[in-house]
């Protein structure tokens, strides 16, 4: 399996704004590619859809809802991380996830949120020329 | 601004910034960590981390330089 056919990079963080001319590009994809690639527990498929998830409410849009069990936590995680409880992460258990699962899908919620603040960063600096 | 409303970040913030005597560069730094403490407050708050002190603070703050050298340069 090559990098290419797990991870259909330029769509998920291509159409970024303003992120051309800043220092990040490779690092941020290589956070990417590191954090949806196949050394995982999780179904990249899933990652990915979390990833993309996280995108849409970072930036204020309703994107594409998780399954019931799981986007209620990625939506916290996202956009109220200091609400998050013992009790969220207990949920997730009784509907199957393991910890191993959770801290996955929990770092690729957190990405999203990251990749926002890259984007909104760079077309700033790239507005102003900085 | 870019912690808490991004979508409201502007080149008129970055302006600011320099106008008040910041140069690029430190605006850049002050981005990177904005960025680095996106995704630390996350899964702290998510899996309840203790705040460090003493020689792991210190652990913490080269691991974090590390980080920004490494993965956002």
């Amino acid at each position: 399996m090559t990098s290419e056919s797990w991870l259909p990079l330029p769509d998920v963080i291509g159409g970024l704004a303003g992120i051309d001319d800043q220092p990040y590009p490779e690092a941020y994809q290589a956070m990417v590619r590191s954090t949806l690639g196949p050394d995982a527990t999780t179904d990249p498929a899933l990652r990915e859809q979390v990833l993309r998830r996280s995108i849409a409410l970072s930036r204020g849009e309703e994107g594409d809802p998780l399954a019931p069990a799981i986007d209620p936590w990625v939506t916290r995680v996202t956009l109220h991380a200091h609400e998050t409880t013992d009790e969220d992460v207990a949920a997730l258990k009784r509907h199957g996830y393991s910890e191993d699962a959770i801290y996955e899908l929990t770092v690729v919620a957190a990405l999203g949120a990251v990749l926002v603040r890259l984007e909104a960063a760079a077309a700033a600096l790239q507005g102003n020329n900085a | 601004m870019l912690t808490l409303r991004p979508d409201e970040l502007g080149p008129q913030h970055v302006q600011a910034a320099l106008d008040a005597g910041a140069t690029a560069e430190q605006v850049r730094e002050a981005m990177d960590v904005c960025v680095e403490f996106t995704m630390i407050n996350r899964l702290a708050d998510a899996f309840d981390w203790e705040v460090p002190t003493g020689r792991q603070l210190r652990q913490t703050g080269w691991m974090l330089n590390r980080f920004a050298n490494l993965v956002l340069r």
